[in-house]
């Protein structure tokens, strides 16, 4: 009697847990990066720039894509995840930028005696009205001068889903270099 | 023609007894006659003059001048008596008689190097001379003794003559430069050395109107040579010209302290003084003597050394020390005391400068200061020379009455500072040498061995001190900003961080719901964006 009991209580413990593998079969999750194809950089230019440091609030700070929504609510997504850590993926896409950009100077990660950018990212998100945004501040310095700005660029999604969110958000960047580029050339 | 001559009878005319042609003799006789008495009537004075020698003289061709124009000339060179001296026989024109004084002077005139120039270098061509130097006499006289060279001074010239005598010292020559405060204002005429009293003397002549310089308080000093002074104040080098350099000169001055003085007669005499400093320390004073018995040596005390009252001198040492062959007359035999007697001339005229001074009471107060305390000590004068001097202070006890040494009154004598000096350094010198130095050293020796040890001990120690601070310096090195470690931890510390940060929505989820961790969290797909315009 007590071995059927005992049997009997083992089988149902296994079928509980066994139905907690009976699940719905999860979305597949999406990885994404910033980068693009590696492009050949020349490394002709003798001038340096450094950058410093990507600043990000917490939100943003972590693997998973974020949703803006219109009651400022920021969904986290789940199955949406970049690849690489946000900061490194948004130093590479502006040190690749900033070094094609008249090929005048190089963007190195340090150095010393040359010009220094640090970026401090705010928003950096697609929105629920279809629209990617990028905005933040940025300070260049170089030996005893310096410059700090603003920025804020949107684009316009011209299709759903996070793929596109992701393609425009690289296009924020390469606006985001442009404009640095054109800071540091007025120095 | 042949009639003219038969018709004339002839004419006979007596012959005259003198003959025509006696004319010629005749008038040559007169002529003769006449050129003599023009001779003798013209005929200059005949003198002779005397010379050591007869060099550059020449018969019927030597020169006699007077300011350079011919006077006369030598008629006769002759040996004098006895073939010991020259006599020159001159003629002189007759107008220049009067020339030929008694004091009149002769001298050669040839070239001649002395310390004064080169002279008589126009005779090199011409040939020697006689020149004279007229003198005062109204005598006139025609035998001269010859000078062997010119004058110093011409016996017309006007000025002063004095005499001075010196005792030692360069002596200067004749034709040296008198000298006042740089200017030349006579010369040395004559100079002779007495064997007897062993002193030299010096004939000067001082020219007008500088002889009214020399007056009974005018000092003279040999100013020849260079005088080399060294005192606190530095080195001194004095030299009056250059010819006072080589031959020698006399200075003359009156000094500072004293009055002018009345103007001196002719031939007065002076002491010529070795140097403007003797004449300061060596001028002779009124004095009355005195004797000091002294305990300490006397090595380095010589004859005139001053005697000094607290740095003033007020006399000089007479005798360093009294011969033991010279007994004094109620004193015991020299070797009896073992005090040597110093014998010292106190001058007051050193004090009253310029003034009478009354010498007893001076003497008196002298006497009153021994009774009070005032004794004699032996100082050094000068610590390079080792030279003493005497130095009178009221250092002493006072005395009921003055001692005497013989005729000498006495004042006492007291140690010098460097003779207790001395004797202290002896006594300390002495207790030293009884101390056990030997094992005194010894330890000394072991205290710096021991002393060395510990040193090199420390050295050690601080050597591993330095290289444990190297090793420690390169470890913390290792964990620099930018050393590896440091970026090592610091990646480290970022994948900390972004781990956890991966975490914090698992974390959120089994806080929400627990069991999610097994059976799974419940989660719907995700809400994409929408593209815009939408």
């Amino acid at each position: 009697m007590t071995t059927t009991l005992s049997r009997l209580c083992a089988g149902l413990c296994a079928c509980i847990l066994v139905s907690a593998c009976a699940n719905a079969p999860l979305p597949q999750s999406k990885i994404y990066v910033l980068d693009d194809l590696p492009d050949r950089v020349s490394n002709d230019a003798t001038a340096l720039i450094a950058i410093n440091k990507i600043e990000l609030p917490d939100y943003l700070n972590q693997r998973k894509l974020v949703l803006r929504q219109l009651d400022q609510q920021i969904l986290i997504a789940n199955y949406h995840i970049w690849g690489d850590d946000l900061p490194d993926s948004i130093r590479r896409v502006l040190a690749h930028e900033l070094s094609n950009n008249g090929q005048e100077y190089r963007v190195v990660n340090s150095c010393s005696a040359c010009g220094e950018l640090t970026i401090r990212v705010d928003h950096f998100y697609p929105t629920d009205s279809g629209e990617a945004v990028l905005a933040g501040s940025y300070t260049y310095s170089q030996d005893e001068a310096q410059i700090y700005k603003q920025f804020s660029f949107k684009r316009i999604l011209r299709e759903d889903g996070y793929d596109e969110a992701v393609y425009q958000m690289r296009q924020l960047l390469l606006e985001l270099s442009n404009n640095i580029a054109v800071s540091i050339a007025e120095n | 023609m042949n009639d003219d001559i038969q018709g004339t009878k002839p004419e006979i005319k007596p012959k005259s007894k003198l003959s025509k042609i006696w004319l010629l003799p005749i008038v040559a006789l007169i002529i003769g006659l006449g050129m003599v008495y023009n001779n003798w009537k013209n005929q200059g004075v005949q003198i002779e003059v005397s010379f050591d020698n007869a060099e550059g003289i020449i018969a019927e061709k030597t020169l006699v001048k007077y300011l350079d124009v011919d006077i006369g000339i030598v008629n006769e060179v002759g040996f004098g008596e006895g073939r010991q001296s020259i006599v020159i026989g001159i003629e002189i024109e007759k107008e220049m008689r009067d020339l030929l004084t008694s004091d009149s002077k002769f001298w050669v005139v040839k070239p001649r190097i002395g310390a004064d120039g080169i002279s008589g270098l126009g005779t090199v061509l011409s040939g020697a001379y006689i020149t004279i130097s007229p003198g005062n006499s109204e005598t006139l006289s025609t035998q001269f003794p010859g000078l062997n060279q010119a004058p110093v001074t011409s016996p017309t010239a006007d000025g002063l003559f004095i005499s001075l005598t010196s005792k030692g010292g360069k002596p200067p020559k004749v034709g040296s430069p008198v000298i006042y405060r740089g200017f030349e204002v006579g010369k040395v005429e004559a100079t002779q050395f007495d064997p007897r009293t062993r002193t030299a003397g010096f004939g000067v002549f001082i020219n007008a109107p500088y002889d009214t310089l020399v007056t009974t308080n005018t000092f003279f000093w040999n100013a020849g040579g260079i005088s080399v002074t060294a005192t606190a104040e530095g080195i001194k080098v004095d030299v009056t010209t250059l010819e006072t350099l080589i031959s020698g000169g006399i200075q003359f001055d009156v000094p500072e302290e004293l009055s002018l003085g009345e103007v001196v007669a002719q031939s007065h005499s002076f002491t010529l003084y070795d140097s403007w400093d003797s004449v300061q320390n060596r001028r002779e004073y009124d004095y009355f003597e005195y004797a000091i018995l002294v305990e300490d040596s006397v090595s380095g005390l010589s004859k005139g050394a001053p005697v000094e009252y607290r740095g003033i001198r007020i006399g000089t040492v007479e005798s360093p020390h009294l011969a033991f062959d010279e007994p004094v007359e109620g004193e015991p035999p020299q070797g009896q005391d073992p005090r040597i007697p110093v014998i010292v001339r106190i001058e007051p005229g050193r004090v009253y400068v310029g003034k009478n001074v009354d010498m007893a009471a001076f003497d008196a107060i002298i006497k009153d200061g021994i009774t009070e305390g005032m004794v004699a000590r032996i100082q050094n004068a000068n610590l390079i020379t080792g030279s003493l001097k005497v130095s009178l202070d009221f250092v002493g006890e006072p005395v009921a009455n003055v001692e005497t040494y013989g005729p000498y009154p006495v004042i006492p004598s007291r140690r010098a500072g460097l003779s207790i000096l001395t004797e202290q350094l002896e006594a300390v010198l002495a207790k030293v040498n009884q101390l056990p130095l030997d094992e005194i050293l010894q330890n000394a020796d072991q205290a710096i061995t021991d002393a060395s040890g510990a040193f090199d001990s420390a050295q050690s120690a601080f050597i591993g001190i330095e290289k444990s601070m190297q090793e420690l310096e390169t470890t913390l090195s290792g964990f620099q900003p930018d050393s590896q470690i440091y970026d090592s931890l610091d990646e480290t510390m970022t994948e900390m961080q972004n781990t956890l940060r991966s975490l914090q929505p698992l974390i959120n989820d089994l806080s929400n719901q627990p069991n999610s961790l097994i059976f799974g969290a419940n989660q719907p797909t995700d809400v994409e964006p929408t593209a815009g315009g939408n």
